[in-house]
C-alpha cells in the first residue's frame, strides 16, 4: 500500500488494518533471477531490477530474517571520502541516492546528513587528507579541511589538548556524510520490491547448487529446488561458504567486527567523528545512545562474538576525543561477520560460472554503498554486461594484479 | 577473549600476540624454474576461509617472540591439536620477525 497522510488518518481513527510489508508468497518453480542473501545489497538489487529494468520474476532468499545481518549490525554511517576513483565513484553515487531514497521507497530512512569528521593526527596525515579532499572536490563532492581552531568551532566537544597521546592536527569534513537508519533500508527496499511482484523468503537458506558444467540450473533450498536463469550471491560474511558450494574459492577471509552503544543521554554530539590513530568512529543516535565501532577483531572468525580487548581498544580512543564519554556505561554490544578481501575492496561481477554473479568482500564498509550496489548489479543482471562503475571490482582482478588497495596494506585481510 | 596456547609460554591473552594469517605450505613455490601464474595467485590470494578448524600462525610479540602454529575453530574459538606446534614447518627462531 502507499503510505500517505490519508492512510495514516484512516488507520489512526478507523480500523487499524496495516497490511503486511511482506505479503506471504508461494515459491514458484522458476525465476528469472534468484538473489541469495536478503541484506541491503540483495534487496536493493531486487528493487532496481523490478523498477528500472522491468524484471520482477525475482526471488530473494534470506537464511535469517530481514535486517538481522550486517545491514543492521553496522554503525549506519554514510560518506564518500575516498581517494581512488573506483571507490569514490560508487560511494558518491550512493550518497546522491540516499538523499531521495526515503521518498522513493515510501519508507522513512531517516537520512541525516549531519557531517562526517575525519581526524588527522599529524601534519603529514593532514596533507594526505588534503590530497583526498582536493580529489573529492575535483569530482564534485563536498569536502573541507579544518585546522584545529576551525575544528573546535565545528565540533566544540572535541578534546584538542597537546597532552593527548595522539594530538589532533586537523580534520577532513564531508557535510553530506552522516547517518541512515539501517534496518529501515532493508525493510524499505523489501517493501517496495514486494509491491512490484518480487518474492522474498525469510528463513530460507541456500543448501546447494544444481550445477551442469559451467551453468547453474537450479538452487537448492529446504523447500525444494528453484530453477533460475541467473543467480546473484550477496551474502557478506558467508560468501566463502556459499561460493564453495559452487566449487569456487574466494580471495577473502571472514572476520568479526564489533560495535556497541552507551546508555542514552541528552543530545551532546551532532556529527559523526572518526578517530584515525587506531580506529574509533562515534555518533549519537536520536535515542541518545553513543554508537561506537573500531577495526575488525583481527583474525578470522564466524563466532559473531568478539574479544574484550577490542572493546577496550575502541573505548580508550573514544575517551581521547571526548573525555566526557568516560562517565557513560556501555549498554548493548553486538558483532557481525565481515568478508574482507586481500586488497580490502569489494568484489562485484561475473564468476567462472556463466550464470552466477557475486557481490562480496565489502568487509565493514558496505552499508554506505547499498543503493549504488543494487543499482549497478541490477544493470549487470538485466543487460548481461558489466557497468563501467563496477568493472574495477571484478573477481579476476586478483589473478591479473589490478588490485584496488585504498589503504596500501597488502594481502592481509585482518589488517584492512 | 582468546587464550592462545603458546607451546613455549603456556596459555596467554590474545593481546600478547600478533596475527600472522593462515598457515599454509606451498612446496611448489620452492621449486626451481618458472611457475604458472595460477600457483602464485593461489598462494597469495586464495584461502579456505573455513567455518571450522584452520591452522594459523601467531607471533608472540609480548612473550617469547616466536612464531607459533596452532589449530583454531573459527566458529567456536576453541584451540585444538597444539601438540605438534613446536615442529611446525617454517616456524622457529629464524622466522621471528
Amino acid at each position: 500500500m502507499k503510505y500517505s497522510g490519508l492512510s495514516l488518518l484512516r488507520n489512526a481513527f478507523g480500523s487499524t488494518n496495516w497490511p503486511n510489508i511482506l505479503p506471504p508468497s508461494e515459491i514458484r518453480s522458476t525465476y528469472d533471477v534468484v538473489i541469495v542473501g536478503g541484506g541491503g545489497h540483495g534487496l536493493a538489487t531486487a528493487f532496481y531490477l523490478a523498477t528500472r529494468h522491468g524484471i520482477n520474476n525475482v526471488a530473494v532468499l534470506e537464511s535469517g530474517w530481514l535486517g538481522g545481518g550486517n545491514t543492521a549490525r553496522n554503525t549506519a554511517i554514510v560518506r564518500s571520502d575516498y581517494l581512488l576513483d573506483a571507490s569514490f565513484t560508487l560511494k558518491n553515487f550512493a550518497l546522491q541516492l540516499w538523499e531521495t531514497l526515503g521518498s522513493e521507497l515510501q519508507f522513512n530512512l531517516m537520512y541525516s546528513p549531519r557531517g562526517y569528521v575525519d581526524l588527522a593526527h599529524s601534519d603529514g596525515e593532514l596533507e594526505e587528507f588534503t590530497l583526498r579532499a582536493n580529489a573529492m572536490l575535483l569530482r564534485g563532492a563536498d569536502a573541507k579541511i579544518l585546522n584545529p581552531i576551525q575544528l573546535k568551532e565545528r565540533v566544540p566537544q572535541i578534546e584538542l589538548s597537546d597532552k593527548a597521546r595522539y594530538p589532533i592536527a586537523g580534520a577532513l569534513v564531508q557535510e553530506k556524510g552522516g547517518i541512515v537508519r539501517h534496518d529501515a533500508v532493508a525493510w524499505g527496499f523489501a517493501k517496495s520490491a514486494c509491491e512490484t511482484g518480487v518474492h522474498i523468503f525469510q528463513h530460507c537458506p541456500l543448501t546447494g547448487f544444481a550445477l551442469n558444467g559451467k551453468k547453474i540450473n537450479a538452487v537448492k533450498t529446504p523447500y525444494g529446488n528453484i530453477n533460475c536463469d541467473k543467480v546473484l550471491v550477496s551474502v557478506a560474511g558467508a560468501s566463502s561458504i556459499i561460493a564453495n558450494m559452487a566449487g569456487l574459492s574466494l580471495p577473502l577471509e571472514s572476520i568479526n567486527v564489533q560495535a556497541f552503544v552507551s546508555e542514552p543521554v541528552k543530545p551532546a554530539l551532532d556529527v559523526v567523528v572518526n578517530y584515525n590513530a587506531g580506529l574509533c568512529y562515534i555518533s549519537q543516535t536520536d535515542k541518545g545512545e553513543f554508537v561506537l565501532g573500531g577495526t575488525s577483531d583481527g583474525y578470522p572468525s564466524y563466532a559473531k562474538r568478539g574479544s574484550f580487548a577490542k572493546i577496550e581498544d575502541v573505548v580508550v580512543r573514544a575517551i581521547q576525543i571526548f573525555p566526557f564519554l568516560s562517565r557513560l556505561r556501555l549498554m548493548r554490544h553486538w558483532s557481525g561477520t565481515a568478508d574482507i578481501p586481500m586488497d580490502g575492496n569489494a568484489i562485484m561481477g561475473e564468476t567462472p560460472i556463466n550464470n552466477l554473479f557475486i557481490n562480496c568482500g565489502w568487509g565493514y564498509a558496505g552499508f554506505k554503498a547499498t543503493p549504488a550496489v543494487g543499482w549497478f548489479l541490477a544493470e549487470l543482471l538485466a543487460r548481461n554486461a558489466t557497468p563501467n562503475e563496477i568493472k574495477p571490482f571484478s573477481l579476476d582482478r586478483f589473478e591479473s594484479g589490478r588490485l584496488i588497495d585504498d589503504s596500501g596494506v597488502g594481502p592481509y585481510p585482518w589488517l584492512h | 577473549m582468546l587464550l592462545i596456547p603458546c607451546p613455549w609460554c603456556g596459555s596467554r591473552d590474545e593481546r600478547e600476540f600478533d596475527y600472522g594469517g593462515q598457515h599454509v605450505d606451498y612446496p611448489e613455490l620452492n621449486q626451481a624454474g618458472d611457475l604458472p601464474q595460477d600457483a602464485w595467485h593461489k598462494a597469495v590470494h586464495l584461502r579456505d576461509n573455513s567455518r571450522g578448524e584452520i591452522r594459523e600462525l601467531w607471533y608472540h610479540r609480548s612473550g617469547c617472540e616466536r612464531w607459533i602454529s596452532v589449530m583454531r575453530n573459527t566458529l567456536t574459538h576453541q584451540f585444538c591439536d597444539t601438540s605438534n606446534s613446536r615442529q611446525g614447518e617454517g616456524v622457529g627462531d629464524d622466522d621471528a620477525a
